[in-house]
């Protein structure tokens, strides 16, 4: 029994799949919309994602949620709003990361959902630096702050972190944090990037191709000719050059049709266009 | 100092998207399927435009410090990027992180793939016909030079100085065993014979006048000679030092076959004095001493090419030369000290001067390599026995000197007609270097 619907929480359901068990999936509290790794995927993709988890026998449980959990007699009991009952002999709980901040309580290091930094990686006492998983900066798409609890994006902070340290600049301080992560689940690949939201379209243009046979699924999202976000499954795009793209809000003026009708190669030659 | 590597480096203009180099990689690695490819070529867009999208086996590599589980790691012998599947998880994070698309997921073998360099022989590199790929070897001059000892510390440079990086270079190929001459100009005033006391250089230095560079030089020689011991004599001097000021004691020691390493800095121009014009600044150009206004354009006559006149004294060696092609330089000192040791040996170094010329301060190897690519500068040398002079780098498809021209700011003001006066002085002196050859 897997009780979250995140990343982590269908990794170990896979992972306990390749094992032989049989899986139960719930969510572990009430969500507006029941779809699996909600923060990266919008409806569909995730529908086309969960397809293949069931098709490997997960059950998934995405309308209701659990309310109360007992352990007896060696065996896990899920209750859930509906009043259904699941029991299982393991329970994963994956509910989320959330940084431990509590030794900070009365260091004057100012805190929230985490450590609160600038666009230098400083917290709110001189000499003391914060980056990684307990950092909350800059949002790249407002301006809020938030935590962005992703390696690649850790290893830019750390830099940043580290140079001003140590009196040094980089060539640009901490542009923001974007949403990203890639997932690769019984061989298929699915990456997500910046804004995933199909829902907000007054103010994003959504360019889709969806091949379900071919379990193949892209699509891009604009704000004028600005990429600001990318979903795709088994798609053979390089995630790292559309990062690219989306931080550097480039805008793609009238490349835009044929970086929609060809993406593959059309980034790649944006990626030759920007190197100098 | 750091270690250099040889890597892989992509000429976008010259690739024509033939696609050689992915039937290359799936020979070399035993795969079938062009999406496997190591090395993709862009291709299918309206505008033509081919290039290859290849791992640059970067020196901070952004895969690496994303890789959660090390299964890519820089190597220290080599600087490939490897990838090691048994630590590998399948994250695909590194996908995420390079922005150059040189790691990817491999969807026939179900996990990420990318270039290794064929071991040191790249197999996409040999079948390149248009040489869009080339495998550059030149770290190997850097890791062997960067161990040799630096004689030039502390120094009062402009920032961004070529003559910085020459001293540099210079200094530590010729060695301690050297007695070094700095005449007046930019070499001194970067405080090589005295500042506070002392001197930046690590080798015995002294400081002649303007005209007497080479006469001096060639007494201390000759009574190193005298009592036995073999030392090198350098003298580091600019274009007023050399072609002009400086050009009667050059010429005597040259014709009586003097043994020394005479190197002029050549950044056309009095550029320590405040930047006015010598013999050898070139039509067109703007210094303090040829304004451009409503009367003047810059200067009025062709620049004189010192390389020909010493090569017509007949020195044991004459050679033109840049940092910016640094592999050739040091070959150029190699056999000039050589050379030495018999008579006269005389490099003549492309040096632009970022204040004196006008432009920025990083681009002062570039601001070299156009005008080599260009045909401004061209690279060659002459060997006394060999009776004929010998191009050293010819560029394969050379640049209009306009591509140079653009990149300095002492030649901003010049209209068409000045331009292409300069590309046919260029045209001319590349013929005349050709029947020389």
């Amino acid at each position: 029994m897997v009780m979250g619907t995140g990343l982590v929480g269908m990794h170990a359901a896979e992972n306990f799949v390749h094992r032989g068990m049989h899986v139960d999936v719930l969510r572990a509290r009430a969500r507006k919309n029941p779809r699996i790794m909600p923060n990266y995927f919008d409806e569909e993709c995730s529908g086309m994602i969960q397809k293949v988890f069931e098709s490997h026998g997960v059950n998934f449980y995405l309308t209701d949620h659990a309310v109360r959990v007992a352990y007896e007699g060696g065996e896990f009991t899920a209750t859930l709003s509906s009043g259904k009952a699941l029991r299982a002999e393991m329970l994963l709980v994956c509910t989320g990361i959330k940084p431990r901040t509590e030794f900070l309580s009365h260091s004057g290091v100012k805190v929230d959902e985490g450590i609160l930094v600038d666009r230098k990686m400083r917290t709110s006492v001189d000499h003391i630096w914060a980056a990684g998983d307990v950092a909350q900066a800059e949002d790249f798409f407002s301006p809020s702050k938030i935590l962005n609890a992703i390696l690649p994006d850790a290893v830019v902070q750390g830099k940043i972190a580290g140079a001003d340290m140590s009196g040094g600049r980089l060539e640009s301080d901490y542009v923001g944090g974007i949403s990203m992560n890639t997932f690769n689940f019984f061989g298929n690949r699915a990456f997500s990037i910046g804004v995933n939201d199909s829902e907000n379209g007054e103010r994003y243009r959504i360019e889709k191709s969806v091949s379900p046979s071919a379990n193949v699924y892209q699509k891009m999202v604009f704000q004028g000719n600005v990429l600001v976000g990318m979903t795709a499954i088994n798609s053979n795009l390089d995630p790292g050059i559309i990062m690219n793209l989306v931080k550097g809000r480039v805008d793609l003026e009238e490349d835009c049709p044929e970086f929609v009708g060809n993406p593959f190669n059309m980034s790649r030659r944006l990626m030759w266009k920007l190197w100098r | 100092m750091g270690k250099a590597y040889e890597t892989i480096a992509v000429i976008p203009g010259l690739c024509d998207g033939c696609g050689d180099c992915v039937t290359a990689c799936l020979q070399a690695k035993g795969i079938k399927d062009p999406i496997q490819s190591r090395i993709k070529p862009i291709k299918d867009l309206k505008e033509s435009f081919f290039a290859p999208t290849i791992c640059l086996q970067c020196g901070d590599p952004a895969c690496v410090s994303s890789c959660p589980a090390k299964a890519l790691t820089k190597s220290p012998e080599t600087g490939v990027i490897e990838w090691n599947k048994d630590n590998c998880v399948n994250c695909l994070l590194c996908t995420l992180a390079c922005p150059y698309g040189g790691v990817f997921f491999d969807p026939v073998e179900e996990h990420v793939a990318k270039c290794d360099q064929c071991g040191g022989d790249p197999a996409c590199v040999k079948v390149c016909k248009p040489k869009a790929l080339v495998y550059r070897h030149e770290s190997e001059i850097f890791n062997r030079v960067g161990d040799l000892e630096d004689l030039f510390v502390a120094n009062s440079c402009c920032q961004g100085c070529n003559t910085e990086i020459l001293i540099r270079h210079v200094l530590r190929r010729v060695g301690p065993n050297t007695v070094l001459a700095t005449p007046p100009g930019c070499v001194p005033g970067t405080g090589s014979v005295g500042v506070n006391g002392l001197t930046t250089t690590k080798v015995p230095v002294f400081h002649p006048l303007l005209t007497n560079t080479a006469s001096m030089l060639a007494g201390i020689k000759r009574y190193y000679n005298r009592i036995g011991r073999d030392v090198t004599m350098l003298a580091l001097a600019g274009d007023g030092g050399t072609a002009d000021v400086g050009f009667q004691s050059l010429s005597g020691a040259a014709e009586r076959g003097e043994q020394m390493v005479f190197v002029c800095i050549d950044n056309e121009g009095y550029m320590n004095t405040g930047t006015q014009r010598s013999g050898t600044t070139p039509f067109g150009a703007w210094t303090s001493t040829t304004p451009v206004g409503d009367r003047l354009r810059g200067k009025a006559s062709d620049q004189k090419y010192m390389p020909l006149i010493m090569m017509m004294h007949r020195c044991e060696y004459v050679a033109t030369a840049t940092v910016a092609y640094l592999d050739d330089f040091y070959k150029k000192l190699d056999h000039a000290i050589e050379a030495s040791k018999r008579g006269l040996a005389y490099l003549h170094v492309f040096s632009p001067c970022v204040s004196g010329w006008r432009f920025d301060t990083s681009m002062t190897i570039e601001v070299q390599r156009m005008a080599v690519e260009s045909n401004y500068f061209p690279l060659w040398e002459f060997e006394k026995d060999k009776k004929k002079i010998r191009f050293t780098h010819v560029p394969e498809h050379p640049l209009p000197i306009e591509r140079y021209l653009s990149m300095v700011g002492k030649f901003r003001h010049l209209d068409d007609e000045e331009v292409a006066h300069l590309q046919r002085s260029a045209d001319d002196r590349i013929e005349l270097l050709r029947s020389l050859s």
